[in-house]
């Protein structure tokens, strides 16, 4: 409960200085914005090979690049957590923020709540404007699985971090390794195209992430196109693949934390 | 030329962010080219798109980390000039470019997807660093006076390629958004690579003065900065 509590004052105390610097909500909204822009210019002025896509229409396809956009606000809202790890380590505070009563990890979880809900902003008003222009048929029962589908994966998301957490702490230029993950996996995870798409050289990377089978399964019950492979295997391998980065990346942190206490953090 | 080699020799020192710099535009390009019905032509607007997005992230932010670190003081009293400093940093990422840019191709070529005059473009690719190291310059100068500029930079080179068609050809523009377009020096580059015609010498000349334009406007800018710095002192409020 006191953990709670501490967790709870430190989302506070975090989310009081966002709305302190108000620009940052618009400019993330706008970062996801430009992801999409070069996408929706090829729609609405470009040549967009539609069949090839597997989308009856070019509203459909807008509507997915939407949803798709809200979901991976939420995926990369966690991953800037890692550079608040990365700034603890530069400015050289990390130590003691080891002596706190939350460790460092915790410490950057509480900071992506504040992110999180940054990207609840800009994913509702980016939804809602989607509904009014392309009116949705889906069933009740559908939405509460894309619902799971969207939780599964966060919580794969935060075993990710954990990850790259771990990749911060043994190595200078983390957010390098980050920005290359986060450069990548828009394009392998089929964020744009799906990744039948894909060049058959960059498949089995695409198929270690979650988050392909967490936009493979959104893709298939909003829009009804069909899944990579089954829809059962679909869910199987999500799960699987979490699980993976789950136990590497608390192996990885563990092992690396032991390791830095050894031999200092400080790497800069 | 000792900032230049500097430079060079500080780029050297980290391996990881090289990886990074040579793999994003292939990460970053493959989906929209991929998406295509007309791959090669989505594929050199954004190459020439490129140029601009590593110029703009470069020049304008060039000061802020020394105005974090508190050291733009002893950045100014330098015998090194601003302006020399800006071109050393201009011809370093020109190589860089380059080499990415030649590698990109590379990553694309190995899926089928080839560009067909390669000499050419890379000609123009390096005519795009020049100018696009001029319109960097300008837009230096206004996050110098106006500092909020830096924060939407990414969203700015968005939009300026968006207005240049780097995903398709602005003749599909109604007239109205095509006037904008014709403002941007891109626009000419992206027009020239991908339809090389008679008109390309007009195109050239329209690059030429607008960024030489852009250049001197932005010159003039960072340095009327510069010199109320020395004059109020105040080198930590900008």
């Amino acid at each position: 409960m006191e953990r709670m509590v501490k967790h709870f004052a430190l989302f506070i105390i975090s989310l009081k200085t966002s709305i302190r610097y108000k620009t940052t909500y618009l400019s993330w909204l706008l970062n996801l914005i430009s992801m999409i822009l070069p996408a929706l210019a090829i729609l609405f002025f470009g040549d967009l090979a539609l069949r090839l896509l597997g989308y009856v229409n070019a509203d459909q396809y807008l509507m997915f690049l939407v949803i798709s956009l809200a979901y991976w606000g939420f995926i990369e809202s966690f991953w800037s957590g890692v550079f608040d790890l990365r700034d603890m380590m530069r400015s050289g505070i990390i130590e003691q923020v080891l002596l706190y009563p939350l460790n460092p990890i915790e410490f950057v979880f509480s900071n992506s709540i504040q992110s999180i809900i940054s990207a609840l902003i800009q994913s509702v008003p980016l939804l809602i404007i989607s509904c009014i222009y392309y009116s949705v048929t889906v069933s009740f029962g559908h939405i509460l699985i894309c619902g799971v589908v969207v939780i599964l994966s966060l919580f794969a998301n935060m075993v990710m971090t954990l990850l790259l957490c771990s990749i911060g702490l043994e190595t200078a230029e983390s957010d390098q390794v980050i920005s290359i993950i986060a450069n990548i996996a828009p394009f392998l995870c089929g964020l744009f195209i799906p990744i039948s798409m894909l060049p058959q050289l960059f498949l089995p990377v695409s198929l270690l992430f979650p988050f392909t089978y967490a936009l493979e399964l959104l893709r298939y019950y909003v829009f009804d196109v069909p899944t990579f492979l089954m829809v059962d295997q679909t869910w199987i391998a999500m799960i699987t693949t979490t699980m993976l980065f789950l136990v590497i990346g608390m192996i990885l942190y563990r092992l690396y934390l032991n390791k830095a206490r050894k031999r200092g953090f400080n790497k800069f | 030329m000792i900032y230049l080699y500097k430079e060079i020799l500080e780029s050297l020192r980290y391996k990881v962010i090289w990886i990074n710099l040579f793999l994003i535009p292939f990460f970053q390009f493959a989906p929209f080219v991929l998406m295509s019905a007309d791959p090669t032509q989505v594929l050199i607007g954004l190459i020439c798109w490129y140029v601009l997005t590593q110029y703009f992230f470069v020049i304008p932010n060039c000061f802020e980390d020394e105005r974090i670190n508190g050291t733009i003081v002893n950045l100014l009293t330098f015998p090194v000039s601003v302006v020399r400093l800006l071109i050393s940093k201009g011809i370093w990422l020109a190589f860089q470019t380059i080499a990415i840019v030649t590698f990109t191709l590379f990553l694309f070529l190995l899926f089928n997807i080839t560009v067909k005059d390669l000499p050419l473009l890379l000609a123009l690719v390096v005519f795009d660093c020049f100018a696009m190291f001029c319109c960097s310059v300008f837009y230096l100068g206004l996050v110098l006076h106006i500092q909020r500029f830096s924060r939407i930079n990414g969203f700015i080179q968005d939009v300026l390629g968006f207005f240049s068609g780097y995903t398709f050809d602005i003749r599909k523009f109604p007239i109205g958004l095509r006037l904008i377009s014709y403002l941007i020096p891109l626009t000419y580059i992206i027009i020239i690579a991908r339809h090389s015609t008679v008109f390309t010498p007009v195109a050239l000349m329209m690059v030429t003065i607008l960024s030489l334009m852009l250049l001197f406007l932005g010159l003039h800018m960072v340095n009327q900065k510069i010199q109320k710095l020395r004059s109020s002192g105040e080198w930590n409020v900008w």
